[in-house]
């Protein structure tokens, strides 16, 4: 016995001798400075930008700063967006951060206490004034500022204008018209509305959250006072669920986005980063795509456009925040956000020309370049007027589940309304309790 | 004195072990040494860690709480009983029918065939392919609009999405990664068949079928229990392809223990809970490799 | 030829092309998909002959820098041989071991390298991200091959046993008689009659690493040790144009080298092997 114990307690003796514990590494803080008082070091950027023009930005980027500062070294991380949470939770933990990050949602990220607040390096040239104001918003949390924006994403509906002229359809101003409208379509062999509720829930839960704002709510509000908005969404998802498509319960955005492309579908939510995701899918689409705001809900007096951001975050941790801030700063400027802007949607800046933008678009986008400038002009204009910023859930990931799976369940008549909104409320609930 | 001769004893069996088996500890020790220097710190780490409270999220937190996250898993968190259940039928399912097509598949490219590397070769397609182009394809055959399955059966059903026919679906995408595997290791134990126990077994007047039985089979036994083990051990701790296809979804209603472990773990970061989760999918992974050789055991007593 | 024996050898050839057609339909939709425009990929009505057929995907997987598909794919050969050749050497030895001695302990150890199984996957790692990044091999091909190892070591160890236990007692007994030591007899008569289970592991060990993504996306950043796994991966999720025709083209060309690569080795080793065995 006593053989086995010693045994045990000498694996672990040398595992943990091994494992050399990986926090207490005392890494020497690197200096920022060289004698000469040149900036210097070596920098990771964690980029989710993996297409191919989103790589062409991150070179140029690269490049900029290079050529600006030599003693900056550019590594880059690339992967995909998905993993990049993972990743980076698993380095922030292990203490091992990169020094900067893409990011679209600092809301994890600001929870794990990753990020530098980046109020103190604002100036002339980057500021709050520069900014298209939900877009700013959307990078703080609690009034501080956490990420620059560079991209702006804004989401809304879009109809199917070839599928509403057929059959004589205005543009929906009441969620009644909605529903009239889709029942219409229906009733003619097609979709009247799509949405894309398989995968982790992602898409199904940003559909959710879209109708829910434009009737003056949050998804995660699930107390009394907010029980009859959240009733009258459940209700008009279910009074068009026989309108939808049987199978998006098992879709994403590339099958959403081929229904669309088929001319199936007459209504169904995306964003300003539409032509990149349907281009692939052929280019009639984008001259039958309009967006439109969705119309506001029974409790709401206007629609409410949402609006997020892609931006640039540095992580507390670094050991180069100078040079880092000088990355910001390069990526910031117009020439690397126009190139940025252009190839997938518009900027979150307001000093980046209209022209530059569509000389990027018209490179990246030679054949629907045209449909892709008046769609991003559209989208822009719905922002200006009904912009709000994306609302900020701390542990949206799992409320996306429990939203996905009551409104499955409601969609496929398993469940009534009622018992969804019960559902969403105790799951909701429980989240937030712990 | 009672003690120093239990430790004379002990010390002289370990020699006469170690006499006896040498070559045997010698030839295990590099395994083991390997395994203790990359495996036993994250393998302690993890089970620590269940103690925890820890969250990614929640900085500060990580506290020793005891039992607390099995006693939610176990008694509090209403999914966790379906998604053992889950996992237990998923790996039944997934091994019997990999085998049950692999022994057939193997039998057939043992036999003298024109082109056979080639058809080995391309018996491995499935095992190749990267898991993230497969969930696409594999989506694409099961979508319900328009799917390939539906094209071809002329129906129209949401396979992914009907909760009678999402787990069949899963199923043979899984079976059909799977097969090379399993082929492989059949085809391996054919090899070593001895051909003069077939002849012998011929000589006496067995079919080839009868020959297959009371030969080939019982020769193979011991790779086909440890190869079958394997696949059990790694249906239970792999979930790619039910992540790419439906991600445990929707809700947990396709989820199986390792696809809760990542959601616990690296989607609500929760490492404490998903941790404890591992540790209890640990126990029932011994339960069922216990049961497992208790009735293997008894089959060949029989 | 009898009647017998045609309708045996058409029994066999009928069975092989169903077999073939389950495994590999799959697969041709994605080679067919490799071959056709961005927009025909898409097309609603399944069409398995592309009209008309183009390599521009293929041409674009050679000359592409922002995907390096060869360097990725040099990594990705390189972690999973280096992985396979180890594993071999471990399962070969530790197999042996635990196959044909009932030591004191075997049991133990082999319920412990199988229950070492159950820690596999993303639970570990943080631990090891931690321990990567204190030896200073984080982002190497060798943490790559160290992590795989963890996994088909003890795999490969179990799958040994199995195969060392298909051989007949005797065999040991009768090597010691011809005047054999103990290291002479594993080499000289067990180890080549156990060629097949070494190619099964090796080419299990092979394809775990090859297949991996979970290890590869926390623990390498750069080219240098990334593998195609997470290349393709890219390729799929992004906000810019994806390139789906990329993506089919490249699972073609991961594919095939695989597919090459084990048609050449079951050639070799297990016709060599059933000569080993014709002889004994």
């Amino acid at each position: 016995m006593h053989r086995k114990l010693l045994f045990v307690f000498l694996c672990l003796l040398l595992a943990f001798s091994l494992a050399g514990c990986g926090n207490s590494e005392t890494a020497s803080q690197e200096e920022d400075h060289s004698n000469s008082g040149e900036l210097k070091a070596n920098l990771k950027i964690m980029w989710p930008g993996t297409s191919e023009t989103e790589k062409e930005v991150a070179a140029k980027l690269k490049e900029k700063v290079e050529s600006d500062y030599s003693g900056i070294n550019i590594e880059f991380i690339f992967l995909s967006w998905s993993d990049m949470e993972q990743k980076m939770a698993v380095m922030v933990q292990s203490g091992d951060s990169p020094d900067l990050m893409m990011v679209q949602d600092i809301t994890n990220p600001v929870a794990m206490d990753a990020l530098e607040p980046l109020d103190g390096y604002l100036n002339d040239a980057i500021n709050e004034e520069k900014f298209i104001p939900a877009a700013w918003e959307n990078m703080q949390s609690g009034g501080t500022l956490y990420a620059v924006p560079g991209l702006a994403i804004i989401y809304s509906h879009v109809l199917n204008t070839q599928l509403f002229e057929a059959y004589g359809i205005d543009t929906p101003e009441t969620w009644d018209d909605v529903i009239s409208a889709s029942h219409t379509l229906k009733e003619n062999g097609k979709y009247g509305y799509a949405m894309a509720n398989g995968g982790e829930g992602r898409f199904a839960f940003r559909d959710f959250m879209m109708v829910s704002l434009s009737n003056d709510l949050v998804p995660d509000q699930v107390d009394d006072s907010n029980k009859e908005k959240y009733l009258e969404v459940l209700h008009f998802f279910n009074d068009i669920a026989g309108d939808m498509p049987e199978s998006q319960i098992t879709w994403e955005y590339p099958e959403l986005f081929k229904a669309w492309e088929a001319g199936d579908v007459g209504i169904m939510h995306t964003g300003n980063y539409f032509t990149a995701n349907v281009i692939d899918h052929g280019n009639e689409a984008m001259d039958r795509t309009r967006p439109f705001a969705f119309p506001a809900g029974p409790s709401a007096d206007k629609p409410q456009i949402m609006v997020g951001a892609v931006g640039m975050a540095m992580f507390k941790d670094s050991k180069h925040k100078e040079a880092a801030w000088k990355v910001i700063e390069a990526l910031m400027s117009p020439d690397m956000l126009a190139q940025w802007g252009g190839s997938i949607n518009t900027t979150a800046a307001n000093f980046v020309e209209t022209a530059m933008l569509e000389e990027v678009a018209e490179s990246v986008y030679p054949d629907v370049y045209k449909q892709h400038v008046a769609l991003s002009q559209k989208w822009s204009e719905l922002a200006e007027q009904y912009g709000v910023p994306m609302p900020k859930i701390l542990m949206q990931n799992q409320m996306e589940k429990v939203v996905q799976s009551a409104l499955v369940r409601m969609l496929k008549r398993e469940i009534t309304p009622e018992e969804a909104y019960e559902e969403i409320r105790n799951g909701i609930e429980k989240i937030k309790e712990n | 004195m009672v003690a120093v001769m239990g430790v004379d004893i002990m010390f002289d069996t370990i020699k006469l072990n170690f006499k006896k088996f040498n070559i045997a500890y010698m030839f295990i020790l590099p395994t083991l040494l390997y395994l203790l220097v990359f495996q036993i710190y994250p393998l302690v780490e993890s089970v620590r860690l269940s103690f925890t409270d820890l969250s990614f999220i929640k900085p500060g937190s990580g506290n020793y709480v005891g039992l607390e996250n099995y006693k939610e898993l176990l008694f509090r968190d209403p999914n966790f009983w379906t998604i053992v259940l889950n996992s237990f039928v998923w790996v039944l399912a997934s091994t019997v029918f990999q085998y049950a097509l692999a022994i057939p598949a193997a039998v057939i490219l043992n036999q003298k065939l024109k082109l056979r590397f080639l058809w080995r070769g391309l018996m491995m397609v499935p095992w190749v392919t990267p898991v993230v182009i497969m969930g696409l394809i594999w989506k694409w055959i099961y979508d319900g609009d328009y799917g390939l399955l539906n094209y071809y059966l002329n129906t129209d059903i949401v396979w992914l999405g009907d909760s009678t026919t999402v787990w069949p679906a899963v199923l043979l995408a899984s079976i059909w990664k799977g097969l090379p595997y399993a082929t492989i290791m059949v085809l391996a134990g054919l090899q070593g068949v001895p051909y003069s126990l077939l002849e012998a077994a011929y000589i006496d007047g067995c079919s080839k079928l009868q020959a297959f039985y009371r030969v080939t089979i019982p020769v193979m036994m011991p790779i086909l229990v440890v190869s079958t083990m394997i696949s059990i051990v790694l249906t239970w701790t792999k979930f790619e392809m039910i992540w790419v296809l439906t991600a445990g979804g929707p809700g947990v209603e396709t989820s199986i223990l390792p696809t809760y472990i990542y959601t616990k773990a690296f989607q609500n970061f929760d490492m404490g809970v998903g941790s404890a989760v591992a540790v209890l999918s640990m126990f029932a992974m011994i339960v069922f490799v216990v049961i497992y050789f208790k009735v293997l055991y008894r089959l060949n007593n029989d | 030829m009898s009647h017998r024996k045609v309708f045996n050898k058409v029994l066999i050839y009928a069975s092989l092309t169903v077999l073939m057609l389950f495994v590999l339909l799959p697969n041709l939709w994605m080679l067919s998909s490799s071959l056709k425009t961005d927009q025909e990929i898409f097309s609603v009505v399944p069409n398995w002959v592309p009209k008309p057929v183009t390599f521009e995907h293929y041409k674009w997987l050679i000359t592409s820098i922002d995907l390096n598909f060869a360097k990725l794919m040099y990594n990705s050969v390189y972690v999973s041989v280096v992985t396979a050749l180890m594993t071999m050497l471990f399962a070969a030895t530790g197999g042996y071991a635990l196959g044909r001695f009932n030591f004191p302990g075997a049991k133990s150890i082999g319920l412990f390298l199988l229950l070492s199984q159950m820690f596999q996957g993303p639970l570990i790692m943080v631990p090891w991200y931690q321990m990567a990044a204190s030896w200073g091999i984080l982002d190497t091909k060798l943490v790559l091959i160290l992590i795989y190892g963890t996994a088909t070591i003890p795999i490969g160890v179990w799958l040994m046993m199995g195969f060392f236990r298909t051989l007949p007692r005797e065999l040991e007994e009768a090597a010691l008689i011809d005047g054999c030591n103990k290291l002479q007899t594993f080499y000289k008569v067990i180890f080549p009659l156990v060629v097949p289970g070494l190619v099964a592991v090796v080419l299990y060990a092979f394809i775990l690493s090859w297949n991996d993504y979970q290890y590869a996306l926390i623990l390498t950043n750069s080219t240098e040790a990334k593998t195609i796994q997470l290349g393709i991966a890219e390729l799929m999720d992004s906000m810019g144009k994806a390139n789906w025709g990329g993506v089919m083209a490249s699972g073609v060309a991961t594919t095939i080298p695989v597919i090459i690569l084990f048609a050449v080795i079951q050639k070799q080793l297990i016709a060599g092997l059933t000569e080993g065995s014709i002889k004994s």
